[in-house]
């Protein structure tokens, strides 16, 4: 009886290990992780899949027998491309070519040519989601020009990996709101949703230097404000990293129809209430053309107040509400003082109220794509998920009648309480 | 076919029939009283070890059929049980010898009374003794200095003795006992003992099995002419080792007096904390041939009587030869040897004892060893050290919690690293991964290989430390330590992260204050190490989940491991976190204690206001 329970008890254990499928054992030293993957329009198949992939000798800083640091004599990462019918299959044939398994476990960032975005991106989307090793959590970016120099140029000097700067990236957003971060989940989310429109971050690689710049509106520049006026792979930077990220890709179903400036990615994001934080400049009401700049952060998440009429035409009513501080007056005027307070808060509330009402007009008219997210709010008018099927709402869009208040409180001053004229000469 | 029906038998459901051996059942609660009178005397006397180990257990508590894969510590047999124990009450009523050594077929010779010829009990202590070849015994002739002189001599053994009482024995019987003597000689030794030695123990004994085992323990016998009894004195004082710091659980607060090897200096440690006419020590004898002296100590108004008596009834059931240590008896009454989990609470600190003991635990002290054990012990009992009580509770409550920190990542680290570096890389940062893959890198071995290693050679330096000789051990413990993990990954066997995690998980472990669970937790750790490399996380789950229920099912002397939170119950002020003294108003409530309130409500009395007539002048 002793020798049967332990025989039971060893099979047992044997059909644990043998039933679960627990084989995917795989050492660290059999494996190499793809950081980052980009894909391209191909030229004569349906893609050019370019992937970064680490070298950890180097992130360890074993190399050279672990004496001098890293970066002179190895790269921390390699880029490999090749020219394939599909992601997955683009994977296996580089793997021909890499002595070990090539694992999307770590895979921070996806990146999709404007090319290829226009095309349409669905299908990728979803042969990668049903890929077991694939990282939801990866972000997505659609890059200006080619995927591939994106990923081979992108080479941030502060990071070890470009893995960091993409997670810092997501974090980043939330301090400026210039872009946006979204994950592959959520992106392919709202790819099969029916009452939002996606939309990606915009990155790109800027060669130039400096020349980019456009005169500012004292140069007798048009009255638009920096932000406004540039988009990724524009902004006149110039240093040692050329990647940028700046501005949004608006998608209609899964393509690409426009792009919006980083300003209005502000603005984007404030109707969304996902706005964090930023630094806003808008024109001095009292000294045009001078700026005055507000440290702006969202209060509490908009009201939104959706009504349908019989024939349903729809009119939908957004409350922002705005916190500012106050941060550059550029016109030496002392709005400190309280009796400003009101005047400078409605003129910024204008500002928004323009540039949001703008931004909506554009998609409305030009993208056709609620990228706002609209439809959830609306969807309570509707009992049943086939009448809100029915109701098309994203091809009915332009026509809903959008209007945007915003609440401004200026609640503080910054460091400082008052402006003092500067003594001395005239 | 047998086989198949066997094998469903052991996968079908069935109800468990056997009952528990020993449970501590809720009932003194409910009848305090009558447990009270239940209670046995029998510490009054503290030389009474004989009648103490006599009684037998209560009947009503009669054990039950244990589990047949179970080693069967008692008989298994019931009936046989009983005959047996029927057999030793009859032969305490008859004889009141030791029935260990009569089973064990001593000389019969042990058992006769004390001879009145002088001669005749000479020749009878030479025989037991085996003089003249055994130089140990001393036998000295005296002759006392009353008038008329009587003859006599005493018996003593050389090394156990001290030599100033002996001397002022001596001196009383042969110098200054110059007095007459009454007549009749059968009434000598009553009238040595009660006028003549002024010897504070001095009791008398007709039987040479007592003589034997008093003159074994340092006492010396004197024998007189024409007196059928021996006068015995105590006269204890060999040569042994002070009250010492404790080396093994120190604390920074609390007292830093640990048990020596003597019973009756560990009994007098603890009697000195618990300064109380309630506690009971009560002496039994174990080993039929070293004989040690074990000695159980309780509150008699707190402790659970069937607790007491389940104790003394699971010690003097024992059959052995010798019980050197109490590791040695706390194996023969551990209620789940099997397991690698221990039940029993070591330890050899008196402060801690005491705390037991004033909550209702029994104490068990074996003559010979600095361990005390203390009965029942749940788990969460095995990771305090009495500190926290010391220190003030912010301070204890932290420190449990990093224990309880520690007591995971002891058995678990290595574990979870492995399941994840082979089977979730997704887990970590993509940076730690890199990290960890860039440094294994240069590693030619599998990582379960790599982490084996290292942990044996880890466990090597353990044992290797603690077994090296004298002034070199410490420092060749250290430099090896480090000369070998540095040594090991400049050769590039290990990479320099597992170094760093099996350092953690070494200390982990040394965090945890009860050298035997640490020690269990050593083993449990290697089970992890596979479980984590072959099925990972999942398997590390199963194998958690076994283990939560095994140890679950422990029970300590009636009492589940793992309460008051493994059963449920009154969860008390001193489990994982350490609330404030004045909140501790209940002792733990599964010891049953008789009296289970521990301080008011209001144990801080000069928070509440004033008396209205002034409050007293103190």
């Amino acid at each position: 009886m002793r020798a049967i329970k332990i025989f039971a008890l060893f099979l047992a254990v044997l059909a644990v290990v043998f039933l679960t499928g627990c084989f995917g054992s795989r050492e660290t030293d059999e494996t190499t992780y793809v950081l980052a993957m980009g894909l391209d329009k191909g030229e004569k198949d349906n893609l050019i899949l370019t992937v970064t992939i680490a070298n950890p000798k180097v992130i360890a800083g074993m190399a050279g027998g672990g004496g001098g640091g890293n970066g002179k004599g190895a790269e921390s990462f390699l880029t490999a491309s090749v020219e394939t019918l599909g992601p997955i299959t683009g994977l296996e044939q580089l793997n021909t070519a890499t002595s070990r398994h090539l694992s999307l476990l770590h895979t921070k960032a996806l990146v999709i040519s404007e090319e290829l975005a226009q095309e349409g991106i669905g299908k990728w989307f979803s042969t990668l989601s049903r890929y077991y090793e694939l990282r939801a959590t990866s972000f997505v970016f659609v890059c200006r020009g080619k995927a591939k120099d994106f990923l081979e140029k992108n080479k941030p000097p502060l990071e070890i990996s470009p893995t960091k700067q993409y997670e810092l990236i997501g974090s980043l957003s939330r301090a400026h709101g210039l872009y946006h971060d979204i994950t592959f989940k959520e992106f392919y989310e709202e790819l099969k949703s029916r009452s939002i429109q996606p939309s990606l971050p915009l990155a790109a690689i800027h060669e130039g230097g400096l020349e980019t710049a456009r005169p500012g509106v004292k140069q007798g520049g048009e009255l638009e404000l920096p932000l406004g006026k540039y988009i990724a792979g524009d902004i006149p930077i110039a240093g040692e990293n050329k990647a940028q990220f700046y501005g949004t890709a608006v998608f209609q179903k899964d393509k690409m129809v426009g792009t919006i400036s980083g300003e209005e990615t502000r603005f984007y994001l404030m109707l969304r209430g996902k706005f964090e934080t930023g630094f806003m400049n808008f024109l001095d009401p009292l000294s045009q053309p001078e700026t005055l700049a507000f440290l702006v952060h969202q209060a509490r998440s908009p009201k939104y107040v959706t009504r349908m009429s019989e024939d349903g035409s729809v009119t939908i009513d957004i409350d922002l509400y705005l916190e500012a501080e106050l941060a550059a007056m550029l016109s030496g005027i002392n709005y400190e003082s309280p009796e400003y307070k009101p005047f400078i808060e409605a003129a910024f509330s204008q500002y928004v109220q323009e540039g949001c009402q703008r931004l909506i007009q554009r998609t409305q008219e030009e993208f056709k794509a609620d990228i706002f997210g609209f439809g959830e709010q609306l969807k309570k008018h509707f009992w049943t998920v086939p009448s809100w099927t029915e109701y098309k709402w994203l091809e009915r869009y332009p026509e809903a009648q959008v209007n945007v208040t915003v609440h401004t409180r200026v609640r503080r001053t910054g460091l400082q309480l008052k402006t003092m004229p500067l003594e001395g000469g005239q | 076919m047998i086989n198949v029906k066997n094998l469903l038998k052991l996968i079908t459901y069935q109800e468990n029939s056997q009952r528990e051996g020993f449970v501590l059942e809720e009932t003194v609660h409910d009848h305090p009283k009558s447990a009270k009178g239940e209670s046995s005397p029998g510490g009054e006397d503290s030389h009474g070890q004989r009648e103490a180990q006599a009684e037998p257990a209560p009947q009503k508590k009669a054990p039950a059929v244990r589990r047949a894969f179970k080693k069967p510590i008692r008989p298994a047999d019931k009936a046989n049980h009983k005959q047996k124990k029927k057999e030793n009450g009859a032969a305490g009523e008859s004889q009141p010898a030791p029935t260990s050594s009569q089973t064990m077929g001593e000389p019969p010779i042990s058992n006769l009374s004390v001879s009145a010829s002088l001669a005749e009990n000479r020749k009878i202590i030479k025989k037991l003794y085996g003089l003249p070849a055994n130089k140990d015994i001393v036998v000295r002739d005296i002759v006392l200095g009353t008038s008329p002189a009587i003859d006599g001599f005493i018996v003593f053994i050389d090394g156990l003795v001290d030599k100033s009482i002996q001397n002022l024995l001596l001196q009383a019987l042969m110098l200054f006992a110059v007095r007459p003597v009454p007549a009749e000689r059968g009434q000598l030794a009553t009238y040595v003992k009660e006028k003549m030695l002024p010897g504070n123990q001095v009791v008398l004994k007709s039987r040479f099995n007592d003589i034997l085992n008093a003159v074994n323990y340092g006492d010396t016998a004197l024998f007189l002419e024409g007196c059928a009894e021996a006068v015995l004195v105590e006269t204890k004082g060999w040569e042994h080792r002070g009250v010492d710091l404790p080396t093994v659980e120190q604390v920074v607060r609390g007292p830093h007096e640990a048990f020596s090897e003597t019973l009756r200096t560990n009994t007098a440690l603890i009697r000195k904390i618990i300064k109380n006419e309630n506690l009971t020590t009560e002496l039994l004898t174990v080993g039929s041939r070293n004989r040690a002296l074990v000695a159980i100590m309780y509150q008699r108004d707190l402790a659970n009587p069937a607790l007491v008596a389940e104790v003394k009834r699971r010690i003097s059931s024992i059959k052995t030869d010798r019980i050197i240590d109490s590791g040695m008896l706390e194996e023969m009454i551990m209620d789940t040897p099997y397991n690698l989990t221990p039940t029993i609470l070591a330890t050899e600190r008196p402060d801690r004892v005491a705390s037991g003991i004033i909550d209702g635990r029994v104490a068990i002290i074996v003559d010979g060893s600095p361990y005390v054990l203390l009965v029942p012990a749940t788990m969460y009992e095995m990771l305090h050290t009495g500190e926290e009580l010391y220190s003030r509770w912010q301070l204890g409550t932290f420190i449990r919690l990093l224990r309880a920190l520690a007591f995971n990542l002891s058995f678990l680290l290595p574990g979870l690293y492995l399941a994840v570096v082979l089977f979730h890389h997704e887990m970590i940062p993509t940076e730690l991964l890199l990290a960890i893959a860039g440094n294994r890198e240069r590693v030619p071995l599998p990582s379960l290989v790599e982490v084996l290693l290292m942990e044996i050679s880890f466990e090597l330096i353990r044992e290797a430390g603690l077994r090296i000789p004298g002034a070199m051990g410490t420092t060749i413990g250290i430099v090896g330590a480090l000369v070998l993990g540095q040594a090991a990954v400049q050769a590039n066997i290990v990479s320099p992260v597992l170094v760093i995690l099996v350092a953690v998980t070494g200390l982990a472990g040394f965090a945890i204050p009860y050298y035997s669970l640490a020690f269990s937790l050593r083993i449990y750790r290697f089970y992890y190490i596979i479980l984590g490399a072959t099925l990972g996380f999942f398997g590390i789950a199963c194998g958690l989940f076994t283990q939560i229920v095994l140890t679950a099912n422990l029970k300590s002397f009636g009492v589940p491991y793992l309460a008051p939170i493994g059963p449920r119950t009154v969860p008390g002020a001193d489990v994982v976190t350490r609330l404030p003294l004045f909140f501790h108003e209940k002792r733990p409530d599964y010891l049953n204690p008789q009296d289970i309130t521990s301080q008011p409500d209001i144990a801080r009395g000069w928070l509440e206001p004033p008396a209205k007539d002034g409050g007293k002048d103190y």
